[in-house]
């Protein structure tokens, strides 16, 4: 009861407003991501909606590309925020639905070292990188800004 | 029994055909889902039940660790690009009172092309938005799916063949279902321990 009438009074109310405001409000991602490809790969520069259908596997827009995830766990939180507006938490569990229902598997996850390799040998690999560890061989399908989605 | 004989028949029978067509590298998968639950309800007059469950918290019990616990498996076998193989187990209150596993998928799924797929055998019935993995809980938004629509069909797997056909107008994605799938659950009489 106590704290029911603590929680009335009005400074206690105007403190919580702030506080929701505070952690209701996203934090600003750092630093712009490219979407890549093999240098020479036959795939069109892409729209933020592609991009996203692609790496979640939804109506297989592309048969001919293949999505490679990141196992960075702070560029992945940043790329499907971006993209699709999703916590990771939000990409494990439509990957759950997926999976458990014999729809999907979800993109391979790359160290960052085998990230080159891959886009080098593989003309269908589609991945990303921050834009400024961007490297010339490879073909952009697009630069999503950090500020896209907010 | 007879008519799983069928399927298992039939499986073997696509099989060589698709591989011999597309020879490439054989895909095994293995995953699993849980959800651990306790629950408390004041109630000694009745149950507080989830679909064909018999008993729960309540009447039978105050507390009680069955109503939303569950324990599943799943083994896929691609074996190429079109062609994959699915089973999975799934451990929860039966309406026996047991909890004994029991195979709620065990299905092909054949891509013919990126918009068509034939899905034969035992699979997930795709009745209501979150049907097919209404076991796997953490994907729903709900602690459990609501009663008013989902015990409507209160099964999650069904027999048959499925045809499933993926479409795309505009922003918008389609999923026809055809096919010929027969469906069978068990229901308890009621929650009384002297039926």
């Amino acid at each position: 009861m106590y704290f029911i009438r603590l929680i009335a009074q009005k400074p206690c109310r105007i403190a919580l407003f702030v506080l929701f405001i505070f952690i209701s409000t996203p934090f600003p991602a750092t630093g712009q991501i490219a979407i890549v490809a093999h240098q020479y790969s036959e795939a069109p520069t892409l729209t933020q909606q592609e991009v996203a259908n692609l790496f979640l596997g939804i109506g297989q827009p592309f048969p001919q590309l293949t999505p490679y995830d990141h196992n960075d766990p702070r560029l992945r939180k940043q790329f499907y925020r971006l993209i699709a507006g999703l916590s990771i938490t939000s990409v494990r569990a439509h990957w759950a639905k997926q999976v458990f229902s014999g729809r999907g598997r979800p993109p391979a996850i790359l160290a960052t070292a085998q990230v080159s390799r891959i886009l080098r040998n593989e003309l269908g690999a589609v991945t990303y990188v921050p834009l400024d560890q961007l490297s010339d061989n490879f073909k952009v399908l697009l630069i999503l800004e950090s500020g896209d989605t907010e | 029994m007879k008519r799983r004989f069928f399927f298992i028949n039939l499986i073997l029978l696509f099989t060589p055909l698709v591989v011999a067509a597309e020879a490439s590298a054989v895909e095994f998968h293995f995953g699993g889902f849980g959800t651990g639950s306790f629950s408390t309800f004041n109630n000694t007059k009745a149950d507080y039940v989830l679909n064909d469950q018999p008993e729960g918290p309540g009447r039978t019990r105050s507390s009680d660790i069955g109503l939303d616990s569950s324990l599943g498996v799943q083994f896929d076998l691609g074996l190429n690009k079109s062609l994959d193989l699915g089973l999975q187990i799934v451990a929860d209150r039966n309406p026996d009172r047991t909890v004994t596993p029991e195979v709620t998928v065990a299905q092909m799924r054949w891509r013919l092309s990126p918009a068509l797929t034939v899905r034969l055998g035992k699979m997930p019935i795709g009745a209501f938005l979150n049907a097919e993995t209404r076991k796997v809980r953490f994907t729903m938004p709900w602690v459990r799916p609501p009663l008013e629509v989902y015990s409507l069909v209160p099964t999650s797997s069904r027999d048959g063949v499925d045809i499933i056909h993926e479409g795309k107008l505009g922003c918008w994605f389609s999923e026809l279902h055809g096919g010929l799938v027969r469906s069978r659950f068990d229901v308890p009489l009621s929650n009384s321990r002297e039926m």
